[in-house]
């Protein structure tokens, strides 16, 4: 049985008399990564606040590893590793020092645990420099570093591709893939590059104005998303329209989009061959998790 | 939480303005005592009277005549004043024969030009001319021929008080006159009994010049009838410094001596308590608010210790800076000290003198100075409580280091005010209580009706306030989006 690691129940929060969250229910198990995807200004961050205990909680709970964040914060929030919004270190010490302030307030963290984090997160030739001369995206490989010293079960990691580049990206998702697998952590990603979330998470949670459109597994969620696309390429896409009877939009010269049954294919080549139209393609449609999203949250409206 | 302390104090030390801050305080150490030094050579290398001021003089008697009746008191009065220049322009200011001119010569000349001029005495005249050979004979090498004359005049004036106050017995006047007679007649004792020519130029002719004018401010204060509170404790204050320089002239000390090691060293905390001051408020004052502001906080909310005990344990990070630059200060006083003025004075102990049982005590110089410091501590911590308490309630540094350090110049303004006033309920506020120096060696507070036990009371309510109010307000704090 997987372990519950973190849970969220109706999590609700206003600012005065504005409603920021309205219900925000999730739960995470160990192993997991949970891409944590919306609009600006649904609520991403405020969420993770509450989580993180940065913020009071109008009403509901959080849980993690079955402590009330509320009530048990220091038990609780010892389970956590945590990047909110930006990596905010301390631009006038050295990375280093940076994460020896953090392994002091933790009992199992010694100079061999920052040492071996300093690798996995490539930063061991630079970690001596002052943070203020790191670039953006090294900052960010620290702040993962300091979020993770700990060994914590649940990683909460607010945009942590921000201002990587490709390969540094890569290495973030092999290596948070990699804790999530070796060492059970339950992982928390908010983002908004859908594309990226798109090969390495295996859960999704949309949330839209504050409440959750849609939580699930990735691939049922793609599956959930598809909607029968087909793209025929054929020599001529004007003549078409006038052939067959189901809906369709006309891309280029020579392809067009079909939307049909998968069962209906065959038919619909037949057909066309029939009445000497020139078919030299028809493959399905594959929609990308940005299109699905598009479509489960139809933008998004700052209320 | 001893960890939590630790990192502030790592992140402190860390700050590049906390290299500036010591840089500051070296060479505000080293300034202070070099100037403090060559203040004290300069000053006594010239002549209370330059050349050009008896050219001035001597222009200015040139327009006036003698003869003419309505010219002739200025006449006096500038030719006097011409003598005494001339004479006076030979010796340095802190010389004793600049002092005897002043003291004797003087009243000597304008007798001379009183009868050459205006009387025209030619019998006086003589008389008083021979008087001021004779002193001007003694000038060269003498000073003590001034000494026995003025001695002289002393009992005379005494034996003839002492004759009108056998006929009026009650008479508070003549009695006041006999006292400071008396007084005077003791210090020219003393003087040529020790051996102590007049002027300032030895720190024993300073120290017989600062008793006298010390004790004849008390007495004079000791003769009034009604008082008030803070000329009572002027007054205390006058008694306290002649006590301590009579002690240096019987017992041939220097403890008075500022042009000292050690007097500098027993002095620092006082001296040097502003940059102490302005340290822990720079430091307080953007503990929280910089954290905020820069979004290092959430570093440091997402550990496993209370909201409290980050608070606290960064509260205790200031104290502990405190402490340290307290050490530090006193340790650079120590050395730089020692090298500009030599060593060997540290070995003296403090030399104070205790109202309540009207006697010298001594004690340890490093014992004096830990006693001081616990004396001023409430200022320290009371100040430096007010800055992190800004600062954690309007995260706004600049507010929270510029309140505290102007409460901090103004609460002698403020106690200035309160007294003079009468104010008598200014006493529950703290500018008045956070000093407890005010009640060492029997000395009287600033209101009468105050205790030390009162005055850490009040001090220590203003503490809790200060500090629930940052708990709270610390507790409920959103860390806002961005």
């Amino acid at each position: 049985m997987q372990k519950v690691i973190l849970r969220c129940e109706n999590l609700k929060k206003n600012f005065g008399q504005r409603e920021i969250l309205k219900g925000v229910s999730l739960k995470l198990m160990e192993g997991d990564i949970l891409g944590f995807i919306g609009p600006n200004g649904a609520g991403k961050t405020t969420t993770i606040k509450l989580m993180s205990g940065l913020q009071s909680i109008t009403s509901g709970k959080v849980f993690i590893n079955g402590y009330d964040i509320e009530t048990d914060f220091t038990k609780a929030i010892e389970n956590v590793g945590t990047i909110v919004e930006s990596p905010d270190l301390y631009m006038y010490m050295s990375g280093y020092d940076n994460l020896k302030l953090v392994a002091n307030l933790y009992k199992n963290v010694d100079k061999q645990r920052i040492d071996e984090i300093v690798k996995l997160v490539g930063l061991e030739n630079r970690i001596k420099d002052k943070v203020s001369k790191y670039s953006l995206g090294m900052r960010q490989r620290l702040g993962i570093a300091q979020a993770i010293l700990h060994k914590p079960k649940l990683l909460i990691l607010d945009e942590p591709t921000n201002g990587l580049d490709p390969e540094g990206i890569k290495e973030v998702k092999t290596l948070l893939k990699k804790l999530a697998k070796e060492e059970k952590m339950a992982i928390l990603i908010s983002s908004h590059n859908l594309a990226e979330l798109d090969t390495f998470c295996n859960k999704i949670c949309i949330i839209k104005n504050g409440e959750i459109v849609e939580t699930n597994d990735i691939d049922t969620f793609k599956k959930d998303a598809k909607n029968n696309c087909y793209i025929l390429e054929v020599e001529d896409s004007s003549v078409i329209g006038s052939i067959i009877n189901y809906k369709m939009d006309i891309l280029t010269e020579r392809e067009v989009r079909v939307y049909i049954e998968k069962e209906d294919v065959p038919l619909l080549l037949k057909e066309l061959i029939l009445r000497n139209v020139k078919v030299y393609s028809a493959s399905e449609e594959n929609l990308s998790l940005e299109d699905a999203f598009l479509k489960k949250t139809g933008g998004n409206v700052i209320e | 939480m001893n960890k939590l302390i630790k990192n502030e104090l790592v992140k402190i030390l860390a700050k590049k303005s906390t290299i500036v801050m010591a840089i500051i305080i070296l060479v505000v150490v080293i300034g202070f005592n070099v100037l403090n030094k060559k203040g004290a050579e300069i000053s006594g290398s010239y002549s209370a009277y330059s050349n050009s001021y008896v050219s001035y003089l001597e222009e200015e008697l040139k327009s006036l005549d003698a003869n003419n009746p309505a010219d002739v008191n200025d006449y006096v009065e500038t030719k006097s004043e011409l003598d005494v220049a001339k004479l006076g322009k030979e010796y340095t200011e802190i010389s004793w024969q600049a002092d005897v001119i002043q003291k004797f010569i003087a009243p000597v000349i304008s007798e001379i030009n009183n009868y050459k001029y205006l009387e025209k005495d030619e019998e006086s005249l003589n008389e008083v001319q021979k008087e001021y050979d004779e002193m001007v004979k003694a000038l060269s090498n003498d000073w003590k021929y001034f000494a026995n004359k003025d001695l002289e005049e002393k009992n005379e004036s005494i034996d003839e008080l002492n004759k009108m106050l056998e006929t009026d017995n009650e008479n508070e006047d003549i009695k006041n006159q006999l006292q400071n007679l008396n007084f005077q007649k003791e210090v020219i004792t003393l003087r040529l009994d020790k051996d102590i020519p007049y002027g300032s130029e030895t720190y024993k002719s300073q120290a017989m010049q600062n008793y006298e004018m010390y004790m004849t401010n008390y007495n004079g204060y000791a003769q009034e009838k009604n008082i008030t509170e803070d000329e009572k404790s002027e007054m205390n204050n006058y008694l306290q410094k002649a006590n301590l320089y009579k002690y240096d002239i019987e017992n041939d000390k220097e403890y008075q001596n500022p042009a000292t090691a050690n007097y500098t060293l027993q002095n620092s905390i006082g001296t040097y308590i502003v940059i102490i001051v302005l340290v822990i408020v720079i430091v307080a004052g953007v503990m929280i608010s910089e954290e905020f502001n820069k979004g290092t906080i959430k570093l440091l909310l997402v550990r496993p210790y209370s909201r409290t005990k980050i608070l606290m344990s960064k509260l205790i990070a200031v104290f502990i800076t405190m402490f340290i630059t307290t050490l530090l200060i006193i340790l650079l006083q120590l050395i730089i000290g020692g090298f500009v003025y030599g060593f060997s004075t540290y070995f003296m102990n403090v030399v104070q003198f205790d109202l309540t049982s009207s006697s010298i005590v001594t004690m340890n110089i490093f014992a004096y100075l830990g006693l001081i410091f616990v004396c001023k501590l409430p200022i320290l911590i009371l100040i430096g409580t007010l800055a992190f308490a800004l600062s954690t309630l309007s995260l706004n540094s600049p507010l929270a280091i510029a309140l505290p350090i102007f409460g901090y110049m103004g609460s002698e303004m403020i106690n200035l005010i309160a007294v003079s006033y009468g104010w008598n309920w200014i006493k529950y506020f703290v500018t008045p209580n956070w000093d407890l120096s005010q009640y060492l060696f029997g000395g009287t507070p600033l209101f009468s009706n105050m205790s030390v036990e009162f005055s850490i009371t009040i001090c220590a309510i203003y503490f809790v306030i200060m500090l629930v109010c940052s708990i709270i307000t610390f507790k409920k704090r959103n860390i806002k989006n961005v």
